[in-house]
């Protein structure tokens, strides 16, 4: 294997040759040699190489061998552009919702005017901002010790269309909740809506560490996800996705907790998102796995 | 590394079939498995006239059914029957875009369905082809049933949307030509009675508008349904919400211009959707179509900025559609408010968003070829 050259997809215009790999190179390796040449790419999260100018695209971890490249054959090559790592991201996104609803919790004057810290806080609105600030602190900490990604990178301009929808909605939100005029329900209601967001919290919890459990460490492995030793994992015999189903359920007892219809918006918005990651989750483990066990996406026996 | 004889195959929906050039073949294993089939044995191939070990694997566009796969070594060759896990036709053999030289196309089993057919009317002269089919090969004669009464259904789809367009032309046809011939007649005194005399028809065509958000989510029209919802939410949303919700507003000018904006756009748009039912398309139609938003989509836009402007004071004594704390559900709604984000901040990037569609809309139904810069992934993707 003498050299490969490596043309745009899209006006195969020649971009640059590549030397010295062999059938044991992977395509990791080619990346890495195109990123050496130009620095443009040297983020190699960037580059996307296809067999064909509009095929799929080709796995870092497989050889040229295995894909059949001769030599002097062409590879075709994508910018994804500008990449940013995920967990950048999941901070990003997480970090905000706090700040934002604490900013508000703590400092109403400045969005409601003066008179607004004169009467002291509801409890329901105390509990609130507990519940809310212990989702979110929860998520943070999760993506630093638990998560475990499949993709090192996403597009930039994720970055900013996410962090647009959670602090966007933690201000509509944080704004009806801690408003002097807010009304809360009734104590049974929040005290049952909050027992009810505990559990599901610690259900989502238990699946997320499940799930890290799933896959050794470093590898990219995919595995059937089962129920473990916790009981809270049980979910699985029903969904695919129990981690979603425990989201929805904090959310709607959140939304029951405070009786507050923004709440019951932004709850609705996450559903549909989680419905239709679900969803593609759920069909991608049905093709992956000629054995999959009877079960539905999202919500048992429904969806 | 041991040769690989050759290898035909050959496929249907439901399977693959494949013919391996080998005559006295001894010593044999061949695997099936999920993802591949591996064979190594000994056998007189195309080339040789002596014993060799032959090898090959072949790894499958998609997965196959392992137990429902058959194979049978014959004296000249070996035939395999593989079932496709899910049917469905293969662009190819191979997962991998790999040209492998021993592997062929059996082109002779492509074809010998046909002489299947042959052989069986022989046999039961009494059935009528049409029978035969339904016994002997029920997926193609349901096939044939669908395209059949899709072809009825075709056209009374294209009856029906010839219809609908021809009906909107028609009341929009009529709103225009009162409007004209009005203020032809008397003049600017006209302006403020506009929503009086025209209003109705056009609160009526546009609910009968809604249905172009059904029609492509149904499949009678390709096309987008978020485009389409988009499109008749706001002129909807217009017409009800900002005009009509304010009687104050209906007096003045701005109502008379933005319906004038409405109509010359639908009086080109619905004639053209109508040849298009027809896969018809006359040039200037087609150009004035693609070229009148030019200046038709700045001007709509600014008669409902104006209409939302001057809105905002009368929303904001009236308090219609604004809902205030405290109430039951906690929630506020200030419509005043939504109006001024509107303003503020989408609407020139709508504006731009939508204009920059039509343009792109543009190039390519008038084979316009753009500037560099201008042009897209979607549009290459077109101008093959």
């Amino acid at each position: 294997m003498r050299h490969l050259e490596i043309v745009n997809a899209k006006s195969e215009r020649h971009i640059c040759m590549v030397k010295g790999l062999s059938q044991d190179s992977t395509i990791k390796d080619v990346k890495k040699a195109i990123g050496a040449q130009k620095q443009k790419y040297a983020d190699i999260n960037r580059q996307e190489i296809r067999l064909e100018a509009r095929g799929k695209f080709v796995k870092d971890e497989d050889t040229l061998g295995k894909l059949g490249v001769q030599n002097q054959a062409s590879l075709y090559f994508k910018d994804r552009g500008l990449q940013i790592g995920w967990t950048t991201v999941f901070l990003t996104e997480y970090a905000g919702p706090l700040i934002v609803y604490l900013w508000i919790y703590t400092r109403p004057w400045l969005f409601y005017g003066d008179g607004a810290s004169s009467k002291p806080y509801a409890s329901a609105v105390n509990i609130a901002m507990g519940a809310w600030s212990f989702h979110y602190l929860k998520r943070l900490l999760e993506t630093m010790f638990v998560h475990r990604f499949s993709n090192a990178t996403m597009p930039i301009m994720n970055i900013f269309k996410n962090s647009a929808y959670y602090w966007g909605f933690a201000a509509y939100v944080a704004y009806h909740i801690n408003h002097p005029l807010y009304t809360p329900p009734s104590q049974n209601q929040v005290i049952g809506g909050l027992v009810a967001f505990v559990i599901n919290e610690i259900g989502n919890l238990g699946v997320h560490i499940a799930l890290r459990n799933l896959r050794p460490p470093g590898t990219k492995v995919r595995k059937i996800p089962l129920p473990t030793g916790n009981p809270f994992t049980l979910l699985f015999n029903c969904v695919s996705c129990p981690n979603y189903t425990y989201e929805i359920g904090a959310w709607v007892s959140f939304t029951i907790m405070t009786q507050c219809l923004p709440a019951g918006l932004f709850c609705l918005a996450g559903a549909y998102q989680m419905t239709m990651w679900a969803l593609g989750k759920h069909r991608n483990y049905k093709k992956e796995f000629p054995n999959y066990p009877k079960r539905k996406a999202i919500i048992p026996f429904v969806l | 590394m041991s040769p690989s004889p050759f290898v035909y195959w050959a496929q249907n929906e439901s399977h693959i079939f494949l013919r391996v050039d080998l005559k006295h073949v001894q010593k044999h294993q061949l695997n099936i498995a999920e993802e591949e089939i591996e064979f190594t044995g000994y056998g007189i191939g195309a080339q040789g006239s002596s014993e060799v070990e032959y090898h090959f694997l072949i790894e499958f566009f998609l997965p196959v059914n392992r137990e429902e796969s058959t194979y049978l070594i014959k004296d000249r060759e070996i035939t395999i029957h593989i079932q496709k896990k899910e049917p469905d036709w293969w662009p190819r053999l191979l997962y991998t875009q790999q040209k492998l030289s021993w592997l062929k196309i059996d082109f002779d089993r492509w074809t010998s369905r046909e002489e299947e057919e042959d052989d069986t009317e022989t046999e039961e002269p009494g059935m009528s082809t049409q029978d035969l089919i339904k016994n002997r090969y029920p997926e193609v004669y349901e096939k044939l049933q669908k395209e059949e009464l899709g072809f009825i259904s075709e056209s009374r789809r294209k009856i029906y949307l010839f219809c609908y367009n021809l009906f909107m032309l028609c009341g929009f046809v009529y709103v225009f030509l009162i409007m004209n011939l009005r203020y032809a007649r008397h003049g600017d005194e006209f302006i403020p009675e506009t929503y009086k005399s025209v209003g109705n028809v056009m609160k009526m065509l546009h609910l009968f508008m809604i249905l172009e958000v059904m029609h492509p989510m149904f499949g009678y029209t390709k096309g987008s349904i978020y485009e389409a919802f988009l499109q008749v939410f706001g002129r909807n949303f217009v017409l009800f919400a900002l005009i009509e919700a304010e009687p104050r507003m209906q007096e003045k000018p701005a109502v008379f211009y933005l319906f004038m904006v409405y109509t010359t756009i639908e009086i080109v748009r619905y004639p053209y959707y109508m040849l298009r039912v027809y896969d018809l398309e006359f040039g200037i139609l087609t150009w004035l179509r693609y070229t009148a938003w030019i200046p038709l989509y700045p001007a709509g836009f600014v008669c409902e900025g104006v209409i939302i402007l001057r809105n905002i004071p009368y929303f904001e004594e009236t308090e219609k559609f604004s809902v205030a704390l405290p109430n039951a559900w906690n929630i506020a709604f200030h419509f005043p408010t939504v109006l001024r984000i509107y303003l503020l901040l989408f609407f020139f990037p709508m504006l731009y968003t939508m204009m920059n569609h039509m343009y792109h809309l543009r190039c390519k139904k008038l084979k316009i070829r753009q500037h560099v810069k201008n042009r897209r992934k979607k549009d290459d993707d077109f101008e093959e």
